[in-house]
Order: structure tokens, then C-alpha cells, then sequence
């Protein structure tokens, strides 16, 4: 597999990240994969060329760190890897147990340190904004994090545009460590992010990497155990419109004899803003079809077929989640007529 | 009329801001007159020479007529700078300085109080090195207000990341930042919504609202008067929020353009809605909306309707910016 610079730095990474918020305690999620499913996963991974592994202490509080680290410092040294972890979403009620003050930043790190069994991660993200903690507190707490070697880079994931704008602006403004790496949903079906915080990566020299390549599955045109119990399946995706580009992605792979999932994979591939898409799976025969979608080529009149059919909807982030139902009761209701 | 802080600054302005270009079209300076006389007694201070297309215009006959009536440091002037088609809206410091010095001739004024930069440099483009640096513009921005030429900084029709980047760079530098972001912002568009009024919010930068009447599209006489007007405006979902506003208006027994206002009016985010009108009757009309207070449960009504929309900026539509970019 290919190896990339992660945008304006010298790390390399591989072309495709692979996501582990599916493996960890089935408690948390039902579709979660265990230790024992995990392994052979990710071995496999490291066959294939992956490199790059997204993890977070969301994931299963935190049993995803846990296996992912055990198991791939395990396989290869720990210097082969780039080892991503986030913080901010709440793992307790404790009121200090989440967001990005520096009492939870602090401490958040230093456990996932441990649980993932390493003394740094390669890039430490911000998972979503937090409102209620000044910019100033968040940013210099992470620079400390950046210079006690506990992280090498520095990067955030699900936020408005102009957030991730002020927070580097303060970082830049204060001489501290700036984000390197946004982490954004981006799939045919949802594509906001083309508005406001591409244009922003791609001015800054910022790696934009991508989450949710088939929209929770939607784009794979298969139904399973995740496609049944993954909640945000149901509430963000499934209108008439999503049900078109679908068919339009299906007929594309009839046409080249492939799979719905790798020409999904391959149309975020085909965009030169995305530095690192990151896939997932739940079989080794879905992580050898999605990894394969690196050999597929879509023709720009392929590309901008499926481009074309998209309309603005709402935006998904943590703090309107509702929005793309409240929007798309109107867009339903109404196509443009222009 | 009531006065409003106009954001984190000290300059305080009239609630409702008048733009000129209408007033000023006649060409007639008896009939700008009694327009800006209408609106100067119904208590606008706060006046906008930014259009387009007459910006020239609207400088050389309503500034004059304005200090010809009350005196100058009684009034809030805005004007827009540079204008024109592409290549003249270049923020470089040459055509920023010219630009304003031809401004302040026409307004046969000394200075500006509010100086709105109409767009992001129309050149520039996100990972190149097209376009004028952003230190060059905000550099010569600042040089301006220090000439004592300009009292505040205002922006327009950008993007929010580029907004928020342009402060930036004063910021690190020390230099004047803006203080206005003056937007599109109508029941039919809502799309400042999702970025720029949040941070407007977060910084205290005074939104001003431009297009509250939709070009017409939410006025009684509904018509679409540029071509402009017809591509962005006018769909069936347009047309099913106008009735909603015309319904409203048959309820207050008043017009559907004061109802068009007055939800701009309810809406935290807006500092200042713009209005414009060719007539003192439409003044009178436009400024009833003050007095307008929708309930809840209507402006929810005339909220519920809104859908996601591509993004305008003038002078066209402009497509998204990632598909300008894999289509080029």
C-alpha cells in the first residue's frame, strides 16, 4: 500500500487509516467485534500495508485502546505504527470526565497511554468542540501534552468550521502547537464539509481524513449485524435522494464487476482534498474488498455522475444532530424545482 | 428609532440600516431628498452606500444630501470598497487605497465610519498562493483607519473560514480587525446560519443583514427583478414560505415586507437589518416592521419551512467550491 504525507508534515502515512471504533465490548454496541474477532482483523491490516490506525478512549470506555494496542504492539514495533487516540466525549458522570478542559486533558491522555500500552500516541485529537472551555485552556494544554512527548501531532475531529479555524488561530497566536489532521465524516451522501472546512484544510496545509466512507453501510448495499443496531444508521441517512445515489453507486459496480463498497471507497479516494480515508470492517473478507478499492479507477464522468446528484442537507455534528431529520421533512416535501 | 451597540465596539447605530441604491436611482436629487428625509426623520442614522452597481452613484448624491440635513458626525456612513466586476474587487493595497480615496471624494466627506471589503479577494484560492496575501489587505485596512480615513472595518460575502482567517492574520499582527459582517439573510436564506452567525457570535462581530426582502421575492409586488434574483430565488418551497408571510401580513393587517423584517428583527444574531426603498411610502412601509413583534409560535411557522441550500455570493451563485475545483 501507498504511503502519504499527512498534509504540511513530515509523517508518512498509509493511504488508507483503518477505524476501530467497531472493536472493543459488545456492551457498548452491538455490533462491536471482541478480542478474540478483533485479532485476526487487524493482523490482517498490518498485511495489507495498513499502518495508520484511528483509535479513541470513546470507544467501549476505553476496551478498544485496550485490545487494538495489545494486539498491534504485539505484531510489529511500535515505531511502524501511527497511532491516533481522541478525547472529550464523557466516560463517566464525573463532570470532569470529558470536554477539553485541562484537568480532563490531562489526565485522558495518560490513560490512554496506558491502556493502549505505549509512552506516546502519534497524533492526539479533540473528538467534537467544547463550548464551555476557553480556547485558551484547551490549546495550551495540548501543547504541553505535544511537549512532554506523550503526542507528536495534534489533531480534532467534528466541529463547525470556524471552531477548528479559532482554535488553531489561538495555537498560531500564543506560538503553541497547531492541529495538523481534521477528522471529518465524508461519504457521497453526506458532503458538507466541501463548504467551509475542506477550503480551510486545504488553505492551511491541513490532512483532512475521513470517517463513515459508506454512511454506516448505507453505501454498501448490504445489510448486517451493524446496519440493524447502529442508531445513527436510521437518523442520519435513508431519504429518497440518499436511495438514488445508492442505486447510481450499485449500477457503477455492476459496470466494473465490483462491489458497491469499493467504488464508494474509491470515489473518497478520488478526491485529491482527502489525504487518508478510514475504513473499517467487521470480516477480513470486507477489509481485503474495502483495502481493493485502492485498485479501482473511476472515470471523471464515473466521479462526477455520483457528484452530481448531491443537494446541501444539514449538518451532522454533535450539536444538531437533529437538523438533517428537521431538514429533510422540506427536501422531501419539496425537491428544488430549478 | 431605538439605537443598538454595534457589536463589541463603542460606535453605537440606528436599529435599522438604509441602504441607498434605490433612493438614488431616479438619478434625481430632489427625489433623494424626500426619501432620505423620510428616513432621517423616522430616526435611521445609519446609513449603507454598498450596491453593486451603483455604489458611485449613491456616494456622489446620498452622502451630500445626508450632511446637507443634519450634521455629519450625527450620521453612521458605510460604504463598500473596492466594487466592480472581478479583477476591480482585488483586495491589493494599491486598489484598496485608490479606491477609498475616490470614495471619499464623492461623499465629500473626510472619512468613513463603517468601510466594508465586498468579498473575499475574488483570485485568491485555498493551498496556492493565488490571489493578494491576506497580511497585504489587512495591512492596508489597517493603514487606512490609522490615516484616520475609516473608523471600522466591515466585510462581506465570504466564507467564514475566510473571515475568521482575515481577523487572524490582524490579530497576529496587531492590526485593526473587522467588527461587521454583512451577509445575505432572508426567510429564504438561512445558509449564514450554520457557520458565520455562530462565530459572529463567539467574536461579537455585528451582523448586518443584507437582501432581508429576498430581492422582492418577499415584498407584495413579488416581482424578481434581475436575473440574479431568478436563479438564486423562487422555487416551489419559496413560494410556500412567501404565502406563509403574506398570510402573516393579512393577520397584522400590515405588510408582508414588515413581516419579512420583522423576523430578520427577532433573530439574535442580527445587529442591524438592512432595508431600501425608492420611495418615502416604502420607508414608512419597511420601518412599521420595528413595531411588528411576531409570537413564537409564528416566526416558528415561517422557520419550519427551510431547507439546506447551496451557498450564494455575489454577483452570481457560485457553485461549490469543491466542484468548481474537480470540474476545472
Amino acid at each position: 500500500m501507498d504511503t502519504v504525507s499527512l498534509a504540511r508534515t513530515g509523517l508518512e502515512v498509509s493511504r488508507l487509516c483503518f477505524g476501530t471504533m467497531g472493536i472493543g465490548d459488545r456492551a457498548w454496541r452491538p455490533w462491536v467485534l471482541d478480542e478474540a474477532e478483533a485479532v485476526p482483523l487487524l493482523r490482517r491490516c498490518l498485511d495489507l500495508g495498513i499502518t495508520f490506525f484511528d483509535l479513541a478512549d470513546w470507544y467501549s470506555a476505553g476496551e478498544s485502546e485496550r485490545i487494538v494496542g495489545k494486539a498491534l504492539l504485539s505484531m510489529v514495533p511500535r515505531d511502524r505504527l501511527v497511532l491516533t487516540t481522541k478525547a472529550h466525549y464523557a466516560l463517566s458522570d464525573d463532570p470532569n470526565d470529558g470536554g477539553l478542559s485541562r484537568k480532563h486533558l490531562l489526565v485522558a491522555i495518560d490513560r490512554s497511554l496506558e491502556r493502549i500500552g505505549t509512552d506516546h500516541v502519534d497524533i492526539f485529537m479533540v473528538h467534537a468542540f467544547d463550548p464551555t472551555t476557553p480556547l485558551e485552556e484547551t490549546m495550551s494544554t495540548l501543547h504541553e501534552i505535544v511537549q512532554a512527548g506523550k503526542a507528536r501531532y495534534l489533531g480534532a475531529s467534528t466541529m463547525w468550521a470556524w471552531q477548528f479555524a479559532q482554535m488553531n488561530a489561538v495555537a498560531r497566536e500564543h506560538g503553541w502547537t497547531p492541529f495538523v489532521n481534521m477528522e471529518c465524516q465524508y461519504n457521497l451522501l453526506y458532503r458538507e464539509e466541501e463548504r467551509e472546512m475542506i477550503p480551510y484544510c486545504l488553505d492551511q496545509g491541513i490532512a483532512v481524513t475521513t470517517f463513515s466512507p459508506l454512511a454506516r453501510g448505507w453505501l454498501s448495499g448490504e445489510t448486517n449485524r451493524r446496519s440493524e443496531t447502529d442508531d445513527y444508521y436510521n437518523r442520519n441517512y435513508g431519504d429518497a435522494l440518499d436511495l438514488e445515489i445508492c442505486e447510481r453507486v450499485r449500477a457503477i459496480a455492476e459496470r466494473h464487476g465490483t462491489t458497491m463498497a469499493k467504488v464508494a471507497i474509491a470515489w473518497v479516494l478520488s478526491k485529491p482534498a482527502v489525504c487518508c480515508p478510514i475504513i473499517s470492517a467487521l470480516t477480513l473478507e470486507q477489509l481485503e474488498n474495502n483495502v481493493d478499492a485502492l485498485h479501482l479507477r473511476l472515470t471523471p464522468r464515473e466521479v462526477s455522475s455520483l457528484d452530481a446528484m448531491y443537494r446541501p442537507r444539514g449538518v451532522v455534528n454533535d450539536y444538531v444532530v437533529d437538523l438533517p431529520l428537521r431538514h429533510l421533512g422540506g427536501v422531501l416535501a419539496e425537491a428544488r424545482t430549478r | 428609532m431605538e439605537t443598538v451597540s454595534f457589536g463589541n465596539t463603542g460606535l453605537k447605530v440606528s436599529r435599522l440600516c438604509f441602504a441607498t441604491r434605490a433612493a438614488v436611482s431616479s438619478g434625481s436629487k430632489a427625489a433623494a431628498r424626500s426619501v432620505l428625509g423620510k428616513t432621517l426623520d423616522l430616526g435611521v442614522t445609519f446609513f449603507d452606500m454598498a450596491s453593486r452597481r451603483s455604489t458611485g452613484e449613491s456616494e456622489c448624491i446620498a452622502a451630500p444630501t445626508l450632511t446637507s440635513m443634519v450634521p455629519r458626525d450625527t450620521l453612521v456612513l458605510a460604504t463598500n470598497v473596492p466594487r466592480g466586476d472581478r479583477v476591480e474587487r482585488r483586495l491589493s493595497r494599491k486598489h484598496l487605497l485608490a479606491c477609498l480615496d475616490a470614495s471619499l471624494r464623492r461623499m465629500k466627506t473626510d472619512h468613513i465610519d463603517l468601510l466594508v471589503v465586498p468579498a473575499f479577494d475574488p483570485e485568491t484560492r485555498p493551498g496556492t498562493h493565488s490571489g493578494t496575501p491576506l497580511e497585504e489587505t489587512m495591512a492596508a485596512l489597517h493603514d487606512i483607519v490609522r490615516a484616520g480615513k475609516v473608523r471600522y472595518l466591515g466585510a462581506s460575502t465570504m466564507f467564514a473560514w475566510q473571515f475568521a482567517q482575515m481577523n487572524h492574520v490582524a490579530r497576529l499582527n496587531g492590526w485593526t480587525q473587522f467588527v461587521n459582517m454583512r451577509c445575505e439573510y432572508n426567510l429564504l436564506y438561512r445558509e449564514a446560519e450554520r457557520e458565520m452567525l455562530p462565530f459572529c457570535r463567539h467574536q461579537g462581530i455585528a451582523v448586518t443583514a443584507r437582501n432581508v426582502l429576498a430581492k422582492g421575492h418577499l415584498s407584495a409586488s413579488g416581482t424578481l427583478t434581475d436575473a440574479h434574483s431568478g436563479d438564486v430565488y423562487g422555487d416551489a418551497l419559496d413560494r410556500e414560505i412567501r404565502a406563509r408571510v403574506e398570510a402573516l401580513a393579512a393577520d397584522h393587517g400590515t405588510t408582508m415586507a414588515a413581516v419579512a423584517i420583522a423576523w430578520v428583527l427577532s433573530r439574535d444574531d442580527i445587529c442591524c437589518p438592512i432595508i431600501g426603498a425608492g420611495t418615502a411610502d416604502r420607508v414608512t412601509d419597511n420601518v412599521k416592521a420595528l413595531d411588528l413583534a411576531l409570537t413564537a409560535d409564528e416566526t416558528a411557522e415561517l422557520d419550519a419551512l427551510y431547507r439546506p441550500r447551496d451557498v450564494i455570493n455575489a454577483p452570481k451563485p457560485m457553485p461549490r467550491y469543491w466542484r468548481e475545483e474537480s470540474d476545472g
